[in-house]
């Protein structure tokens, strides 16, 4: 059995219903949909059962009403993505760096970029965005919209 | 008595800016900070408003020095969303120019790394070498830099049999000259009092704070995309992942001075094998919804592209993950507890590709409340850590033993 469908079996498992989705694409690669309340537990469980330390990097995507926050991890050979929604309306999320120390810069450009607020961050000043940057105003967000000239 | 010197952001006659805040106690540095995004380029949202097309060459003008390895990452995403077949040879030809791009990278480094230490023969040297490498680049592509070989579906121009005598000429030579270096890497002793236990990583922290490519393997972590999660022509070839238990200066040059020597004969073994056929097939200029994560192992370390798709011939989300990013943590805490005269050389030992921090300015504590500022350029800092050695070694003691090794 892969590495991929185990992480799999094992999850649902262990967390039951709370696995809303997964998603083989094709070897070495899975994603898995959580719920947000559940996205330290299920890292914190991965961390311990796969020995699942590497955090590549942290993705946020404007959905609409919702950020999809995906966790990229790599792990025995396996690119893990955890995905998860966040509520435009209350843009907040706990910190992982606790847990996965490689994700404090990550953590910090999601906060910059798309507006999101991680609780408990260690360093959560701005990374990327100038210090004048307009507070309230996030680059990646779809209502941020971008003047193309011509030429 | 701590004092705080903030070093960058901005030159423009230099690489990519950077803002570090370093306190220090005497000459020992106790902490850092680092702020990004002087060259911020929007790429990530500029990525959404472009066609597919677009984003190749987008996406290779991320970085001069790495550019087709980015377009790679990009074009093998696509072609995993559209469920496209690449011809054999196409992959073979996309994984030459990648390591040829590895080749003169490295190259481009140890030059680096040279100047930064004083030691400037070394710099003219291997970049006099890293000629011959811009040239094969030429010869199969039509440029030194920035190749625009990829597309999605293959490459975009074919090797043909005249050019293979010239490339494994250019490679016997590269590998000859790379095996020089590597002696005078693990022998010459001003390059070792340098190099050696300076900008230590141990292999559980570099592990921790997820650093990744020669900074990674330097510090004996083997992780390799190329093996790992293998891509292109990776599969079919015989390599080695280098790695070196040193963990300091020392132990990132020799991994990347060996990485050259693997690349040249996985290069030999490119051009042996390169199967007959079509380099490329065509792709549609829609690609169907869905997500995907591309992977490689860029010249500094892992890279990855997230791409969303919608159905339409412009992706919904392009994200990119550089390996500078992932490192700069473990140069962080490399940094703490060694000498500013070490800064130099430490963050170039991690090849940052956006480390330009021309200007530093001096603030004393004691005399803040006088306002004086004193700024020093990346280059007097450069001159003030050769010296803070030479002062240091004035009297020379013969290092113990036979210089060592590596």
């Amino acid at each position: 059995m892969s590495v991929a469908s185990d992480v799999e079996n094992k999850l649902k498992e262990t967390f039951g219903e709370q696995i809303l989705k997964v998603r083989i694409p094709r070897e070495r690669r899975i994603f898995v949909r959580i719920p947000l309340p559940k996205v330290k537990e299920v890292i914190d469980y991965l961390k311990q059962s796969f020995g699942m330390v590497h955090i590549t990097t942290i993705t946020a995507v404007d959905v609409g009403e919702d950020i999809e926050v995906l966790y990229h991890f790599f792990c025995q050979g396996v690119t893990i993505s955890l995905s998860t929604f966040v509520p435009k309306t209350n843009p907040v999320l706990d910190t992982i760096t606790p847990v996965m120390p490689g994700a404090i810069l990550y953590e910090r450009e999601i906060q910059d970029l798309l507006g999101l607020k991680v609780k408990d961050h260690p360093d959560p000043r701005r990374l990327i965005l100038p210090d004048d940057w307009e507070e309230g105003v996030y680059p990646l967000r779809k209502d941020y919209k971008v003047e193309v000239k011509e030429g | 008595m701590a004092v705080t010197i903030p070093i960058g952001p901005q030159h423009p006659a230099l690489k990519e800016p950077i803002n570090l805040t370093v306190t220090v106690d005497g000459e020992t540095i106790v902490d850092i900070g680092v702020r990004l995004g002087y060259n911020h380029r929007g790429i990530e949202k500029a990525g959404e408003l472009g066609n597919y097309i677009q984003d190749i060459y987008l996406t290779a003008r991320i970085c001069g020095i790495c550019s087709h390895i980015h377009s790679t990452t990009f074009c093998q995403g696509v072609e995993e969303l559209l469920g496209l077949e690449v011809p054999k040879r196409g992959l073979y030809i996309r994984t030459l120019v990648c390591e040829l791009e590895r080749i003169h990278s490295h190259l481009l480094w140890l030059g680096v790394a040279g100047h930064e230490l004083g030691f400037d023969t070394l710099f003219m040297y291997s970049w006099r070498d890293r000629e011959i490498v811009m040239d094969l680049l030429e010869i199969i592509s039509g440029n030194r830099v920035n190749y625009g070989m990829n597309t999605i579906g293959g490459v975009r121009r074919n090797i043909t049999d005249e050019m293979k005598p010239q490339i494994l000429k250019g490679i016997q030579q590269l590998k000859e000259r790379t095996e020089y270096y590597l002696g005078v890497a693990s022998t010459e002793v001003t390059f070792l009092r340098r190099t050696e236990g300076v900008g230590l990583l141990p292999k559980e922290k570099a592990i921790e704070l997820c650093a990744c490519g020669p900074t990674a393997r330097g510090s004996g972590v083997e992780y390799d995309v190329r093996r790992d999660d293998p891509y292109a022509a990776y599969p079919y070839l015989d390599f080695k992942v280098v790695t070196s238990d040193l963990g300091d200066v020392l132990g990132r040059t020799v991994v990347r001075v060996l990485e050259v020597i693997e690349s040249c004969k996985m290069c030999r073994q490119i051009i042996e094998e390169l199967p007959e056929g079509e380099f490329r097939t065509k792709a549609p200029r829609k690609v169907p919804a869905g997500e995907v994560v591309s992977k490689t192992e860029a010249p500094r370390g892992e890279l990855l592209h997230y791409i969303r798709s919608n159905g339409t011939d412009h992706p919904e989300r392009l994200k990119v993950r550089t390996p500078t990013l992932a490192n700069i943590t473990s140069v962080l805490h490399c940094l703490k507890g060694g000498y500013i005269a070490d800064i130099p050389i430490v963050f170039a030992a991690i090849d940052p590709c956006m480390a330009c921090m021309d200007r530093i300015m001096i603030l004393d504590s004691e005399n803040r409340n006088r306002k004086e500022k004193q700024a020093i350029s990346w280059e007097e800092l450069r001159k003030y850590s050769m010296k803070w050695y030479s002062d240091r070694y004035q009297s020379p003691s013969p290092l113990k033993g036979e210089a060592r090794r590596v």
